[in-house]
């Protein structure tokens, strides 16, 4: 094992760094939907890890069970996580709105600890093995490395949810609402804007992505089993990593864990490396919690 | 009135049947890793999710002193808080400079590392496996073996930790937490260092929750790493809750619910009338945490004070509603002159 992990050369390297990439598409998705989360209502998802967890477990349903078109499935994840959004701001966020950031954080957490056992009884405690994306079943090889198709699905969904998600929040008026509300709530009141509206909306995005992120990786990890609280750690060390603030950077944060991670397991140690990642999680937030990117924390 | 408490409680054990004495050893143990939380979040309002890390340093110090270098439970209990204050005071580092969701977040991934090294460390720990052997404690050649004798050690631990407790918070350190809690800034301004009081605190909640841990490890004799999980960390929280944040009985109380709430569910799984599906979900463990998760969520919202707070605060309401005494609340309101 030793004198094989020596010989490592540029192709292993490159090879590490294609997953690296790969599983960091998933981790930019998590944070950019806590990043919209957070910009929009100030408040820091801990529910997050359980919508990836029910977007992987409704992507196998609706696959599996009901045998649905693949870009059906797609859509209806989407979708569904879109609507499951506004419902979560109606019944979860609107009650919680004006607490303690300290009461915010229990209640997320008990709304997590629900979700994540509705999914242990309903779909089993055990992780179950998401059938391939289509068009995966041979690896693609270039050169001496080799390219799974399912890498190349996870960073062209990424991209384009990363893409349209930008497009929404910069290019449209419901985004421009967002961003207003993000930067004053009480000017963008009074210039009109229904903040209710736009925490729905912000709600409905993020959970979309978090849903699409679940169905993404699925394939290549397992879907379900009691994974809320890792994902939901590793997805607020990438945009903790990247800082909270800016959206391009919760993306960049993402990336560059992904890498960190794949190089740390596949340099140092696979059965430590959640441990190496926390605690570099916990490195950042003593010595640079603004991020690497952010110039200055709000 | 006392000495008659006190009689019966001695009584008590030999009276009932192990099962019982069962029970109320797990309160004891729960109470003491709650009250631990408790100091936490009702003196200074950080929220520490990494509680259950502490509890498992305390049950693995302990049992790992006793089995490995044979070393007194007597020494070794104490030794575990020690160990566990220790670690306490490292992750305390971060929360003085980290607030509400980051420290809730970082303490979380506490949990974690700690879980991961004591599944890995399989030679030290026992791994996912688990340590065995852990022995019951002498008392000058005396072991506690029965469960009535256990349950004796548990409460007067709990009984130390909670006076203790009570007189540090009307201590002149006392004065000076809650003048923390109160306002920060204005503390700082009277010279009170907040952040050295702030660790104080944290390590002093970690020791709480690591005699706890090593009470539980030589109670159950058997420790993995499932019992340190990070559901353990929310369920202490929801006890905490439960019973009130700074009441000082809360977290006795939140103990006692939390663990008789399961013994009462599965009682009714046993009702031959519920049908049999109802019967079923009843026993189920996933089932117990959504009902946690939906009872923490409604208290956390609806009765902030805690449990114990809203019935009593409910009571008095509906007894000044029929008895007509005393012109507080809604009453009040009616004469305005």
């Amino acid at each position: 094992m030793l004198e094989y992990k020596l010989k490592m050369d540029l192709i292993d390297i490159l090879q590490l760094l294609i997953s690296g990439v790969t599983v960091g598409g998933i981790y930019a998705l998590v944070a950019l939907g806590f990043h919209i989360i957070y910009i929009s209502t100030r408040i820091l998802n801990f529910a997050h890890g359980v919508i990836v967890l029910w977007g992987g477990l409704l992507g196998y349903t609706l696959m599996v069970h009901l045998k649905l078109n693949f870009f059906l499935v797609l859509v209806l994840v989407l979708l569904i996580g879109w609507l499951f959004g506004i419902l979560f701001n109606r019944i979860v966020i609107e009650p919680i709105k004006y607490v303690s950031p300290g009461i915010q954080i229990i209640c997320l957490l008990a709304v997590s600890t629900v979700f994540e056992n509705i999914a242990a009884v309903i779909w089993g405690k055990e992780p179950l093995s998401f059938p391939p994306f289509p068009w995966s079943k041979n690896p693609i090889p270039i050169g001496k490395l080799v390219l799974l198709p399912q890498s190349l699905w996870v960073i062209g969904l990424t991209l384009v949810g990363l893409t349209i998600t930008q497009w929404v929040l910069k290019g449209t008026m419901i985004g421009k609402a967002i961003r207003a509300t993000a930067n004053n709530i009480t000017a963008a009141r009074l210039m009109g804007i229904d903040t209710r509206k736009t925490y729905s909306m912000a709600f409905g995005i993020a959970l979309a992505l978090g849903a699409m992120a679940g169905m993404v990786i699925s394939p290549l990890t397992f879907a379900g089993g009691y994974l809320a609280i890792p994902i939901l750690i590793k997805g607020f060390t990438a945009s903790i990593l990247g800082g909270m603030a800016a959206p391009m950077s919760s993306i960049l944060g993402g990336f560059l864990l992904g890498i960190m991670e794949s190089l740390a397991a596949g340099l140092i140690s696979t059965a430590y490396l959640d441990a190496i990642i926390m605690s570099l999680l916990l490195l950042i937030l003593l010595l640079r919690p603004q991020g690497l990117f952010a110039s200055k924390m709000e | 009135m006392s000495i008659f408490g006190v009689g019966v409680f001695i009584l008590f054990p030999h009276l009932t049947s192990e099962y019982f004495v069962s029970i109320l050893t797990l309160i004891g143990i729960y109470s003491i890793a709650a009250t631990g939380l408790n100091v936490l979040l009702g003196n200074t309002g950080q929220i520490s999710l990494g509680q259950a890390a502490f509890y498992g340093i305390g049950a693995y110090s302990s049992a790992l002193l006793t089995t490995k270098l044979s070393l007194n439970f007597w020494l070794a209990m104490p030794f575990a808080g020690i160990i566990a204050a220790v670690f306490g005071y490292i992750v305390g580092l971060t929360s003085v400079r980290l607030r509400h969701a980051y420290l809730a977040m970082a303490t979380l991934a506490f949990n974690e590392i700690f879980l991961v090294i004591v599944e890995q460390w399989g030679e030290f720990t026992g791994g996912v496996g688990g340590l065995v052997g852990i022995k019951r404690p002498n008392l000058w050649g005396y072991p506690l073996h029965s469960g009535a004798s256990y349950l004796y050690l548990v409460w007067f631990v709990l009984f130390l930790i909670f006076f203790f407790n009570k007189n540090l918070l009307r201590s002149r350190i006392g004065s000076a937490i809650s003048s923390v809690r109160q306002d920060e800034v204005a503390a700082a301004a009277l010279g009170i260092k907040v952040s050295r009081y702030k660790l104080k605190i944290f390590t002093l909640s970690a020791f709480y929750t690591g005699v706890a841990g090593s009470l539980f490890a030589h109670y159950s004799r058997f420790i993995g790493p499932g019992s340190f999980h990070i559901h353990f960390s929310i369920v202490l929280l929801i006890m905490v809750e439960i019973g009130g944040v700074r009441n000082p009985f809360g977290g006795i109380v939140g103990a006692a619910i939390i663990v008789l709430l399961p013994e009462l569910l599965s009682f009714c799984s046993k009702l031959s009338f519920l049908p049999h599906g109802i019967r079923l979900i009843l026993n189920e463990y996933s089932y117990h945490l959504i009902i946690y998760g939906i009872l923490l969520f409604v208290i956390a919202v609806f009765a902030p004070g805690g449990f114990v707070k809203w019935i009593s605060n409910w009571i008095g309401w509906s007894s000044r509603l029929f008895m007509g005494k005393g012109n507080q609340g809604w009453t009040s309101l009616g004469r305005r002159d």
